[in-house]
């Protein structure tokens, strides 16, 4: 059973198109990234999928159930776990408290049973271990309104894999590294895909999407362009002018 | 204990249940209301209406605190529909709507309002009451802030999208947060009407509203204990002062100002601010 599948799936804002119906298929344990030039289409997409906006026409599935008129929070619980473009910490809280607050994912669909549970030590030890995987454990007692954006960016990661996601959805989490934090979120990203989970990457760096993908989809002016195993598909001429302009094909 | 005293600690109690009940909603989730005197009326004008019917003070002061969780509920639902901005208007049309309506129903008493209401117990009774009442939203109010749901709370308050995208059911949350708090100010809106004995809607105004606001802003909305501080000073500032009592929304304004500017955390924040030195 495939965790994603979109079918003919649109969106648009006013009059543009973000969204043309694009049908993609992501099977299990698989490394796909969407790529694509400045305003592709991208990051819709992966609203679309997560629910944080409804489609104009299409359908989603997830796991084989059609979830098109689910709520974003249902589709969470379903087991898919997005990590945002621009860092969206609780500012208010150290980077393991963000972490330890999503351990209780199991309780956030019943306010009155929730009000009977409460945050254990093992939730925060087990938080400590999550931005120890990440990199930051020594960070973990840092508020996240003073900490840099590199450490944001392991934290968002930490925090969904706090909510133990089957399917990972990583919206350009390389953005605003440097060269070796970027190589070393990509090895991480490797990793959690080893380890049984299935990742669909949205990212500009071109080198390490190559590098660590799979399989490669390529979004233009909101349409599927191509998709393919990566080097294929870097190297086809429609691809090269979608990214590079027109004289490249 | 001197009478004035003692209905003094009433008054103290009853701002300060108030106080706490607006925390959970504004301090804790977030939800900022600028209408939570008309649950208090709420509570107030259900009991009353009831009490004078002859109804046992405990089932009126249940059916008060209820009716103020239902139309909390209701007002909570448009919370899932507005903007933050947006929503303290939405708030502050309720607490209008409240009192425009209560004000031309003669079955409430119009202008002048319910008269007569039973006085269920003696005032240190009623004083023990206010402060078991007290006590019970402040617990209730440190289990929420140790419980998942009180993680919740302050993951809408401070970013209701990563909150859902985290697979937090934000709608129910709030929905929660307020059906608590309002149903607090009903309670507290029961123990009014019956120690006053006597109700009219501009008790329950806008103005009541804002001077909760204002306990809250003061002591350090989020916190349990700056919150109770915050009404416990802003409620005795005008009974100590003559001057206070005159210019008391001035002072309220100018407090919420200062506090702004000098302390968003207010006195809680300047307390922790302090300690870390």
């Amino acid at each position: 059973m495939e965790p994603l599948k979109t079918t003919s799936l649109s969106r648009s804002f006013g009059g543009v198109a973000a969204v043309r119906d694009v049908s993609l298929t992501v099977k299990d344990r698989e490394l796909l990234s969407v790529i694509g030039p400045n305003g592709a289409g991208k990051t819709t997409l992966l609203k679309l999928i997560t629910g944080q906006i409804p489609p104009d026409t299409g359908k989603i599935e997830l796991f084989g159930r059609d979830v098109t008129a689910v709520p974003q929070y249902a589709r969470a619980q379903m087991g898919i776990a997005l990590t945002h473009q621009i860092v969206r910490p609780f500012r208010g809280m150290t980077l393991g408290e963000n972490v330890t607050a999503a351990m209780g994912h199991g309780h956030f669909n019943r306010p009155v049973s929730s009000l009977f549970h409460r945050p254990a030590a093992a939730d925060a030890a087990r938080a400590r271990e999550l931005l120890d995987l990440v990199g930051i454990g020594q960070a973990a007692d840092r508020s996240a309104s003073e900490v840099p954006l590199g450490y944001l960016k392991r934290m968002q990661i930490a925090r969904v894999l706090a909510t133990d996601p089957k399917l990972l959805l990583l919206d350009e989490p390389l953005a605003g590294l440097n060269y070796s934090e970027a190589g070393q979120i990509a090895d991480l990203i490797v990793r959690l895909n080893e380890g049984g989970r299935t990742v669909v990457l949205i990212e500009h760096n071109l080198g390490e999407v190559l590098r660590i993908s799979h399989r490669v989809a390529v979004l233009d002016n909101g349409a599927l362009l191509a998709e393919g195993l990566p080097a294929e598909v870097i190297a086809r001429p429609d691809v090269r002018a979608a990214y590079l302009g027109k004289e490249a094909g | 204990m001197d009478a004035y005293i003692l209905s003094l600690t009433i008054f103290v109690a009853i701002n300060v249940a108030l106080a706490l009940s607006l925390n959970l909603i504004s301090g804790f989730c977030g939800q900022i209301s600028l209408g939570h005197a008309a649950f208090y009326g709420t509570g107030a004008y259900v009991s009353a209406i009831l009490s004078v019917s002859g109804a046992p003070f405990a089932v009126s002061f249940v059916a008060g605190g209820i009716a103020a969780g239902i139309l909390g509920f209701v007002v909570g639902l448009a919370s899932l529909r507005v903007r933050e901005d947006f929503l303290a208007i939405t708030t502050m049309g309720v607490n209008f709507l409240f009192v425009g309506f209560v004000r031309k129903q003669g079955w409430l008493g119009g202008e002048i309002g319910i008269s007569s209401i039973p006085k269920p117990m003696s005032d240190a009774g009623m004083a023990t009451l206010a402060w078991i009442l007290v006590a019970a939203t402040a617990l209730l109010l440190v289990a929420i802030r140790r419980s998942w749901l009180g993680t919740g709370f302050t993951m809408i308050a401070q970013d209701e999208q990563a909150a859902t995208s985290l697979g937090l059911n934000v709608g129910r949350f709030k929905l929660a947060a307020f059906v608590m708090g309002t149903a607090g100010a009903g309670f507290a809106g029961v123990l009014y009407a019956h120690v006053a004995q006597l109700i009219v809607p501009d008790a329950f105004g806008f103005v009541v509203s804002i001077s909760i606001l204002a306990m809250v802003v003061v002591g350090g909305i989020g916190s349990i204990y700056g919150v109770i501080v915050g009404a416990v000073l802003l409620t005795l500032l005008p009974e100590l002062a003559r001057f206070a009592n005159d210019y008391k929304l001035l002072i309220f304004g100018a407090l919420m100002v200062v506090v702004m500017l000098i302390s968003p955390g207010g006195l809680a924040g300047a307390v922790q601010r302090l300690r870390a030195r």
